[in-house]
Order: structure tokens, then sequence, then C-alpha cells
């Protein structure tokens, strides 16, 4: 069996938090990810979805190297990422690329769409210069974009423009996996819709892999095949979409999906409300056992309080794998 | 019992650029104790409208060209500063999006809540605090007396939202201005602070404007929604029938450009075309134009009016009924039946 595209084995990312004590006292540590095992199959989609400040983007920084894990591995097609040096390097790094969040400070204002697209097939040292920015040229037809605009400033498109020129600069050198931060939450509805619609179709023309790193549920659902939910730097549930939002078990999926707010009066004021308790932990001083424990709605049925006693870790039951003891006992 | 009303307001910002119509022949009416959403995207002139209310926008460069901004039967916009100073905060107060910028970061909270008591009541500062524990613990934070000295950065967004929404009902107010007090945070602290919405409302019976740009949020709290798109209110309608039967093209392609929880990837989003209109260009006929696949001869020479639709004309008489500014608004509405709808896995969802 070949490995998967790209896998993450017992990935753990600590942060260290405040001054340097001059006492020598260890500074105290932020477990950002904390042994984390997810893998991505060419061509598929997966959504890695949380709230802000549990670790997802952190996963993007590690797998693209940009922060060292203390512990596990990144591996691309089996090789370990963090072993490579040189031209293997380089190499892995152009089949790894990512889209950030705001189109507003990923592009260098003083490029043009161009040059910004021109850029990293300089820089990986691809193709003559003249056929450099033929080739940006129709990266930039390619996202829909007006190739007449291509000596235009980003100050000169709008947002959803400037996330094309992003997404053509990404996948300038032919990536196989693509990593998504949040890459529609800063831009308006009717225009998240034609970014999405874009990033799905370049997906079925060249086999993308893309990792989907999201706060927003129903945009998941629908770009998505598999899901991951994450909390407090571990995850806690990983699904086939379908799975995961008709019948979610874990009760920190369960609890999200009773947030997430839908376009429909009448069904918003039939459902019942949901109780949501607490706000996510604080890292400095994380809880006992389960991390989330202190606001599940489900310890009191684990008995001999287990929840605040023991971690419990991911178990695959055949459709899915979920970090719970009480859907384990149940 | 209308507590605000506005009526055909201009708001123009003159830029080194040229005049720019930030938001064009607006009106308003909020009952005391009811929520209506004020929908739009970015630029479309939510957050300029509601600012207006409250006459904070600067002069120069903004300019109020007409209009009328009517608390209980008194012009704001004609009313001195001082007047005003004692209507803000008193009458009328808001809750902008970003509680981290809305905040002193030097100064402990308690300080900054007891200063709207000792400015609008003149109570002491002892009386304001006691007072201000009691609101601090009203929205849910625990430990008030103690919350007080503590300072913004030592509190999570969700609490620091609290406080700002606990400060600005302080005095109880009865209209309280909410521009997109929910965008900053996490959702399900979000679901947290519109039940505290809602709660607080029930108990105090403020009249809220919810200004927003996210369908689902709107679907859950407000009863009438009003949509804007380039500067201009495009249709008027309660929650449901707006959601169920949009009449405007542009409700209908925000409506379909939302991915639906309940579906998966098969269905394609529709979107919307093209991207607004630029605001320094004068636009003869529909601004929505176009973008618009209803769209007729008439819509590029004449402005729609916003007018009521043909169902709804007796409802115009009673209860405001709705409105939408598109020529076509009867073929819109026959078009599609729900776009918002939700098929059948939602049971199972849960």
């Amino acid at each position: 069996m070949s490995p998967p595209l790209l896998e993450l084995r017992k990935l753990s990312v600590h942060f260290a938090l405040g001054p340097r004590s001059w006492t020598g006292k260890p500074r105290t540590m932020v477990h950002a990810v904390d042994d984390l095992s997810l893998t991505l199959e060419r061509g598929e989609s997966l959504g890695l979805v949380g709230e802000s400040g549990c670790g997802k983007s952190t996963v993007a920084r590690a797998i693209q190297g940009l922060v060292k894990p203390v512990s596990g591995a990144v591996l691309l097609d089996g090789v370990e990422l963090g072993k490579l040096r040189g031209r293997a390097a380089r190499e892995a790094r152009r089949r790894v690329q990512m889209l950030h969040q705001d189109p507003y400070s990923s592009l260098d204002p003083r490029r043009t769409a161009l040059e910004s697209v021109v850029e990293p097939l300089s820089i990986q040292g691809m193709f003559k210069p003249r056929e450099r920015r033929l080739r940006a040229l129709v990266l930039l037809e390619l996202v829909g974009l007006d190739p007449a605009q291509a000596t235009r400033f980003p100050h000169e498109f709008s947002g959803g423009q400037r996330q094309r020129i992003a997404l053509a600069r990404a996948l300038a050198l032919e990536p196989e996996v693509l990593l998504l931060d949040e890459p529609t939450s800063a831009l308006d509805v009717s225009v998240q819709a034609q970014v999405i619609e874009l990033l799905s179709d370049l997906q079925r023309r060249f086999g993308l892999a893309y990792l989907f790193i999201s706060h927003d549920l129903a945009l998941v659902r629908h770009l998505c095949t598999r899901v991951c939910v994450m909390y407090f730097g571990r995850l806690v549930e990983c699904a086939p979409r379908d799975e995961l939002f008709v019948t979610p078990r874990h009760p920190y999926t369960q609890m999200l999906l009773a947030c997430a707010p839908l376009a429909d009066p009448e069904f918003e004021r039939a459902r019942e409300q949901a109780s949501i308790t607490g706000e996510a932990p604080s890292s400095s001083n994380p809880p006992s056992g389960c991390s989330f424990h202190p606001r599940c709605p489900r310890k009191m049925n684990v008995p001999g309080n287990r929840c605040a006693r023991e971690r419990p870790e991911l178990h695959n039951d055949g459709v899915r794998e979920r970090a719970c003891f009480w859907i384990e006992q149940t | 019992m209308k507590v605000l009303e506005v009526r055909s307001l201009r708001v123009r910002f003159d830029t080194p650029a040229g005049p720019l119509q930030a938001v064009d022949e607006f009106s308003l009416e909020l009952e005391a104790g009811e929520t209506v959403a004020l929908v739009g995207e970015s630029g479309s002139g939510k957050s300029v409208a509601s600012q207006a209310i409250l006459g904070l926008i600067p002069r120069p460069p903004g300019v109020i060209e007409t209009g009328e901004v009517l608390l209980s039967g008194e012009n704001l916009l004609s009313a001195s500063p001082e007047r005003l100073r004692q209507i803000r905060g008193r009458e009328i107060a808001i809750v902008f999006q970003d509680p981290t910028a809305s905040l002193h970061p030097l100064l402990p909270i308690g300080l900054q809540m007891s200063e709207v008591l000792e400015v609008h009541e003149g109570l002491s500062r002892r009386a304001a605090r006691v007072r201000c524990a009691k609101a601090l613990g009203e929205v849910g934070l625990s430990d008030p007396e103690k919350r007080l000295d503590s300072y913004p950065h030592e509190l999570s967004g969700g609490m620091r939202q609290r406080v700002l929404i606990a400060m600005a009902l302080l005095c109880n107010p009865k209209v309280l201005i909410a521009d997109e007090p929910t965008t900053a945070l996490d959702s399900t602290v979000q679901v947290q602070i519109l039940e505290l919405l809602r709660k607080l409302q029930h108990e105090h019976g403020t009249a809220i404007l919810f200004v927003s740009h996210d369908l689902g949020l709107v679907a859950r709290v407000a009863k009438r929604v009003q949509v804007m798109y380039a500067g201009r209110v495009v249709e008027i309608a309660d929650a449901e029938e707006l959601y169920a039967r949009p009449m405007h093209p542009y409700t209908l392609g925000l409506l379909q450009s939302v991915p639906k929880l309940s579906r998966s990837g098969e269905v394609r989003l529709e979107s919307i075309p093209g991207a607004p209109p630029d605001p320094l260009q004068h636009v003869v006929g529909c601004a929505f134009a176009p973008r618009c696949s209803f769209v007729v001869d008439q819509c590029t020479k004449h402005r729609p009016p916003l007018a009521a639709t043909a169902r709804s004309v007796l409802d115009v008489v009673l209860v405001g009924g709705r409105r939408s500014a598109c020529f076509e608004r009867e073929r819109v509405g026959r078009t599609v039946t729900k776009p918002g709808a939700l098929p059948g896995d939602l049971g199972r969802m849960r």
C-alpha cells in the first residue's frame, strides 16, 4: 500500500509563554498542537474545524515548516519533511502551498499581480524568465482575472480579486497539497461563494488535495469530504462528512453544530435553545483529563469522574475516530 | 409605540476623489422591544446609517444632506451637541464590532463603566460601582465585584463584549444599536451573546437595531429585516417572509450564496456575478442592474422605488408590510420558493 500523500504523525507543537525567568525556572508551555495524527489522500478535501485558538492554524504552519514541532513528524509521500535538506527540501516545499486568510496582508503592496505570481517560480528557479511571465498570465486567467489587469497593484483590486491573485500564486508551483487557512472569512458572502466554487473547480481539474481550515461548518460541509474537529490542540472527532454532520457523536461536535447559524428564521425559532456553557479553556491553565470536560454536558454520565482524571484517546469505531469516554460506554 | 424613526436620511462624504454617497433615502422604524436587522455586505452603508443615527459621523468629511432621526419624536439631527451628549448612552446606546478596540486598554473596566453613570445620572463613584457590579452580574460574568478591577486584556473576547453590552445597558436605554456585535467572536460564544441580548431585551423592553452581514445570525434574532445595497434599502420584510420568498434579486442572490449546513457539496453555490458599484460613481437607474439576472430595460434608466409588493398593500397600512425596490419584484418572488429552506435531514442532524 502506498503511503498517504500527506501524513501528520503524533505531531506536537508547544510554545513557551511569557518572558524567560532569570531564576532558570521553566516557562509555562502552551500545547498548541498535541499528539495530532491525520492523513490527507490525493484529491481529497479534509476539513479542519474548531474555535479560534484551538491550534488549527498552527497545524498548517507546522506542515509548512514555519514552526518546529517538539515531537512527531510531517510526512509527504512517506518521507519526513523535517529531515530533508537542500534540493529535496525545496522540492517538498513546492508540493505543499498555502492560501492565507487575509488577502489584504498576504500580498506585497509594492508588487503587481503579475510579479506576485512570478515570484515563486523565480525562487524555485523554474522555467526561463519569459516563460514565467507567460505562465503567470495563464494562471491569472485560470483563477478568473483579466490578464489585462496583471500589471495592477493589490490596492487596485477588491478583496475577492486579491484572494484570486493569492490563489494563482499558490498554484504557480503546481502543488499537490493546498493548505487553505480560512480563505474566505475576510470576504463577503456573495464573493465567498465565487471563491469556493473556483476552489472546487480547480480541485476537480487538477486533483489537488485540500486541507481546509475553517470555523464555518456550513462551508466545510459544502467543500469537504472528510472532517476533523479540533479542540484545544487535539482532535476530538474525525469522520466522513455526512456521518459528522448528520450524526455527530462527540459532545463538542454536537455543541458546535447546535451553535452554527442557519439562514432560516422558522427553523431558528423552532430549534431548542442550545445550552452553551463556558468558554474555551485558558492555555496557561489547561484543564486536567479531557480538555472539554469543564464544558461537557455528558461528563455526569461517565462514572468515577473519569473525564476529569484521564485523557481519552482517539479510537476508531469503523466509521469515525473519536476521543470520548461517554461515546465508548454507550 | 415607535421609539426610533429615521426618515429619508442621506449621508455623503466629501473625499479627495469626489463626493461619495454612502447612504441614500434611508428610512427605518423601530418599535419598543422589537429587533430590526440591517443586512448588507461591506460598503453597503449599514454602519454609516447606524452611526448617523447617533450623530457619530465626523463632519467634515461627512455631510448629512437631508433626513430626520426621531427618537421618541425628538429630532436628533437638529439637537445641540450638549443635548446629544445627554441622549447618547442614556436613551440610545451602541455596541461595536470589536470589543478590544472599544475599551480603554489602560483603565480598569469598573472605572470605564461607572463613568457612564457618573455623567448621566450624577451618581457618586461608590454608588456607580454597585450598579456596575450588578450589571456585570446580569450579563453573566462570574464574581462581578472582582471583575470591576480587571483590565480589558485580562478578559476574553466574549467577556469583553459582555462588558460592553452591560455598559450600553447601564442607563436602560430605549434603543440599542448593535453593530456586528458578534463578528469577532467564535460561534459558541456568539450564541451566548445573542441569548444574552434576547434575555436583556425581554427584561428591559429595549428596541434593538441589529446590524450584520450574516444572514444566518439575522434569522436567529430579528423580527424584521432591511436589506441594504450600495447605500440604499432594497428590501424590507418580516424575517420569515424574506427568507422564504425574497422579492429583490440581491436578497435572492445573498440567500443562495450562503452555504447550507444541512446540504452537502453536490449543490453548487450560486454566487452573484460581478462586484458592487464604485460608490464614487453616480449610478443612473438601479445600482444592482449590472449584476442582476432579472434585468429589464427600465432598470438602467429609472431607479426603482421602494414600493409595497402587490400582496401586501393592506399590510403597509396596517403594519408597514414588505417592500422591495425592484421593478420585477413579483417575478423574483415567483421564481424561487424558499431558497433558504432546509431539506429533510435537519431532524436527523440534531
